[in-house]
């Protein structure tokens, strides 16, 4: 147990020793929880919308005026042509550009059959089609307020009652903190990990304790402890300032969460290992961590909703340890649901744990012999 | 300057924050000369050769090296000398003969010139099957041979060269000291470090290290006289004994 | 400058000698393009959606259909009672319940007024929100047309016509995969020369060079060129497996992409260098330069566009390169912007790139 002791400590020192290493190790996750709060928004503001008015009358100055003190919009300029408009957008000067046809108040009033065209910078999709509601709303209500003055009827109403659960003001970061933890976890269990055993490897000294008379999955081990410590560190860290910085809810039972946390840690540890059982070099090790943490990214959920993925890619996504992490965090921290719920995700990580133990074993002792 | 001296240091510092590396260390080397440069680990033989090669900016005094002063013509002194350091620092994903048309091309020198000497070189070492091998599969004691060879394949006027016989067997050491003989015969000066005291009976002159400063510099026949010793070991000891820093 | 020759040799041997480092070239941008922009979409489509119909009228039922009809939603369960939907959204099956109330079609008649509820699992906000106007959209179509259909009111005298320019489907690859590339790029020739130098620090060969008389410029360009060479490689292949694969073409000129990431190439391997030159080992190295690339995608505009962060996030992202590049290559590749309009996206990333590459220079220290 001493030689344990002294080898965990041995570790250690090549940790402290690198300060700068192991500060950004510390900083990393609390940026990486407290930034996305802030830049992950996808919040519609500041519409910047161009206005082309071929009949300059009554009608169209009210439409146009509505728009200018509405919050979401900010009128820029108004122009005499399409060409004019689609110049504004290829500048990126404009988002949204509004057409009015010619006699609008007239045919308006008259022959109901008024022209009001909004043209949008299609580019990024979703705000783009939130653009068009939003400026198709404010030309409704006014419609509607005029038929209103005109003493017409109101339509049928169905009035909404919306509840959003869990995450009422749609924080970014509420659905975002579960993976910024499943990735700082797996960069330091997987990436530090392999490319520390690898370097002990191809400096040779790997060697001298494997002569010790310790057993050889004791060396090992002992060369994780210190990840594991810092792992959990981090995400008491994260925690930390999850809950009572950002205010991110931790609905369901701490100690529940801790424990399935534990469980991707090591399993995070044990593909570490396996990587570093396999590789060669440090570089090497660096670029297939790398290349793991890619996927994770995208298939993890992290991000990317996976039910909106293709079918192929659900299918894939199962096997990425941290999808497993993530979804039980969310029901966990988020939600707040039973044990009981999250014991599929639960058996899964374990699964994926042995599988990687297994195999990092049996690489370990072919590459001994 | 005078005409024999190659290497002349003047009060040659090194300080890391409050520690000084090497202190205040003034010498000369002549021409043709091998000068043994002995200390024991930590007393600032490597930290006052990187000075000299122009690897290190000397905190205070200054040194002429093949003409050039290292203070702020070190690129200067690049030029004349060769380098092999401690550890083996020749690429170990090229093979020989890629190793040496790199620095050969690095220096300057006209490619056919190059392959001449290559061929040559090889030769000599007994290495030509090992030509297009892979520098890593080659055993020790050749890569240091080829390490050396390759730090005066330009012909410099002086190489340096820092502990280069560290961890290879009698045999092996034997014949890298013939290499250095023949540099030397060449007319190329050898600066060496050695740990090992028979090495040093086998250079012109010495000096010894401790704790940053010279403290003896002499032939070792005069060495001896000096401090009364049977051998090398038995000066290298009595300087050595009250060394405050080492390992 | 005769030893660069020498020393390029030198750098491409050792790149392609490395039996991972030319399979990545060719893997990453492959999955980058072929795989990742199916995965990493924010189209919301194909929402579960449960209801609970208390009403069973023909408005409600109809209400149902229509929102069962509608792309954005798939009916997945229609549940006698509220509760039994909640669980359906805790299991995670569903994340919408739309419940329409005992008395629907007898208020709409009578009252002219009725009570649906919309409950959003809101955990991921941005398909929540999404999701959420949709379903409000469809509702409130909805009550216009029994409105008109039963007579009360007249159809709207002004029909609001939109139209989508640039991306007209509304598709999220072709946003998506200009962006990849530019990421693409930072993984590979951002994240290699950070660890190059110090890999030559690492394993001793870089005191072999600084004893020679090599040039500064020399050894620093004999680091660049070779990634300058791989990264262009990789925007050719990814240009053409973009259009090959995805069908997606750029509307611009082509020689503006290669402009433009010849720049960007440049600037994010002298960052990577640069990091290399103050890294004591190539674990450090490789820390740090994550951490920068974590930072420059999440203020990239990749994941979240930069006009919805709050003023003092667009002013940081201004330190980003990704930034400039990601920025122009969208607007190569969607509007076809003419090389003046995207001046303003070239010049900061050339003055961006003429300071790296000089900074690269300095900091290698042959001297310390």
């Amino acid at each position: 147990m001493k030689q344990l002791r002294s080898f965990i400590k041995k570790e250690f020192i090549h940790i402290l020793r690198d300060p700068r290493s192991l500060l950004i190790l510390l900083v990393m996750p609390l940026l990486l929880v407290i930034l996305p709060g802030y830049v992950i928004k996808n919040d519609v503001k500041d519409i910047r919308v161009a206005v082309i008015d071929r009949s300059r009358d009554e009608m169209t100055s009210q439409i146009i005026d509505r728009l200018a003190s509405n919050s979401y919009f900010h009128l820029t300029d108004n122009l005499d042509n399409e060409e004019e408009a689609l110049n504004k957008f290829k500048n990126n000067e404009i988002d949204l550009a509004v057409i009015f046809g010619p006699d609008f108040a007239d045919r308006l009033l008259h022959t109901h059959d008024a022209e009001i065209q909004i043209i949008a910078d299609g580019s990024e999709p979703n705000q783009a089609t939130v653009r068009v509601t939003y400026a198709q709303q404010v030309i409704a209500q006014f419609q509607k307020e005029l038929q209103q003055q005109a003493g017409l009827p109101a339509g049928m109403n169905i009035r909404i009652a919306n509840r959003m659960l869990y995450n009422p003001q749609q924080r970014s970061e509420v659905n975002f903190v579960p993976g910024i933890i499943a990735m700082i976890i797996l960069l330091i269990c997987c990436m530090m990990t392999s490319v520390a055993i690898v370097r002990e490897r191809e400096t040779g000294t790997m060697e001298i304790l494997l002569a010790s008379p310790l057993p050889t999955i004791v060396i090992v081990l002992a060369k994780l402890v210190p990840y594991l410590v810092i792992s959990l560190l981090d995400l008491a860290a994260i925690l930390c300032i999850s809950v009572f910085l950002m205010d991110i809810p931790m609905e369901g039972n701490l100690i529940l969460y801790l424990a399935v946390s534990f469980i991707y840690i090591l399993t995070a540890l044990m593909l570490g290992l396996l990587i570093s059982t396999v590789i060669k070099t440090q570089m090497t090790a660096m670029l297939i961590s790398l290349l793991l943490i890619i996927p994770t990214i995208y298939l993890s959920g992290m991000v990317f909703d996976i039910a909106s993925m293709p079918l192929p890619a659900q299918i894939v996504s199962n096997i990425v340890p941290a999808k497993w992490f993530i979804l039980a965090s969310r029901k966990i921290m988020i939600e707040g649901v039973e044990a009981s719920y999250v014991m599929k995700e639960l058996m899964i990580l374990v699964a994926e744990l042995i599988v990687f133990l297994l195999l990092a074993w049996k690489f370990f002792k072919t590459r001994l012999e | 300057m005078d005409n024999h001296v190659v290497i002349k240091a003047e009060g040659l510092t090194k300080k890391f924050g409050d520690f000084t590396a090497t202190d205040h260390i003034s010498f000369e080397v002549h021409r043709g000369e091998i000068f043994g440069f002995l200390g024991a680990n930590g007393a600032g033989k490597t930290t006052a050769m990187r000075m000299l090669c122009g690897l290190s900016r000397p905190s205070e005094g200054n040194a002429i090296v093949a003409g050039f002063d290292v203070k702020d013509h070190y690129e200067d002194v690049k030029r004349h000398i060769g380098y092999m350091s401690q550890k083996f620092s020749l690429y170990d994903d090229l093979t020989v003969e890629e190793n040496l048309k790199l620095f050969g091309g690095i220096y300057g020198m006209p490619r056919k010139k190059v392959a001449e000497m290559i061929t040559a070189l090889l030769k000599d070492l007994g290495f030509e099957s090992e030509r297009k091998t892979m520098v890593r599969s080659l055993p020790l004691g050749w890569k240091q041979k080829l390490a050396f060879s390759l730090s005066i394949f330009h012909e410099p006027q002086i190489v340096f060269l820092d502990e280069p016989t560290g961890g290879v067997d009698p045999v092996t050491r034997r014949q890298f000291w013939e290499l250095i003989y023949k540099a030397a015969d060449r007319g190329i000066t050898v600066f060496v470090t050695t740990h090992y005291m028979d090495e040093a009976e086998y250079c012109d002159r010495v000096s010894i290290m401790v704790d940053g400063k010279i403290r003896a510099l002499d032939t070792p026949d005069n060495l001896k006289k000096q401090f009364g010793g049977e051998s090398m070991y038995d000066v290298f000891y009595a300087l050595a004994r009250g060394a405050k820093r080492g390992d | 400058m005769k030893a660069l020759k020498y020393l390029l040799v030198k750098e491409y041997k050792q790149m392609f000698r490395n039996i991972v480092l030319p399979i990545v070239f060719i893997i990453l941008p492959l999955a980058m393009m072929n795989v990742v922009p199916k995965v990493a979409t924010q189209e919301v489509t194909h929402l579960n959606i449960a209801v609970v119909d208390q009403d069973h009228s023909d408005l409600s039922r109809r209400l149902v259909q229509k929102v069962s009809a509608s792309p954005y939603f798939n009916l997945y369960a229609s549940c006698p009672t509220y509760g039994v939907a909640l669980e359906q959204l805790e299991k995670g099956n569903v994340d919408f319940i739309l419940t329409i109330e005992n008395d629907f079609e007898k208020n709409l008649y009578r009252t002219h007024g009725a009570e649906v509820m919309t409950s959003v699992n809101a955990v991921n906000g941005m398909k929540g929100g999404v999701g959420n106007g949709y379903l409000t959209q469809i509702i409130q179509q909805y009550a216009r047309e029994i409105s008109v259909d039963e007579g009360i009111i007249a159809a709207p005298a002004a029909e609001v016509k939109s139209r989508f320019l640039f991306n007209p489907e509304l598709a999220y690859k072709p946003y998506m995969i200009p962006a990849l590339m530019a990421m693409t790029l930072i993984l590979l020739v951002g994240f290699l020369p950070a660890l190059n130098i110090v890999g030559e620090k690492e394993r001793g060969t870089i005191e072999q060079i600084n004893v020679t008389p090599v040039g500064r410029v020399e050894f620093i360009l004999s680091k660049m060129i070779p990634y300058w060479s791989v990264g262009l490689f990789i925007v050719a292949f990814s240009i053409f497996l973009a259009w090959r694969v995805q069908g997606v073409i750029p509307a611009g000129h082509v020689w503006e992409i290669f402009l433009f990431n010849i720049v960007y190439i440049l600037t994010i391997s002298s960052f990577g260098l640069v990091i290399s030159n103050y890294s004591d080992n190539m674990r450090q190295a490789a820390v740090v330069m994550f951490f920068f690339i974590v930072i420059f995608i999440l203020t990239s505009g990749l994941i979240s566009p930069i006009s919805a962060m709050p003023e003092w996030a667009k002013k940081v992202t201004l330190l980003n390169p990704l930034r400039y590049i990601i920025t122009a290559m969208r607007e190569i590749y969607l509007k076809g912007s003419s090389f003046h309009d995207l001046l303003s996206q070239f010049i900061p990333l050339t003055i961006y790139g003429i300071v790296m590459g000089l900074w690269a220079l300095k900091s290698y220290q042959k001297n310390g």
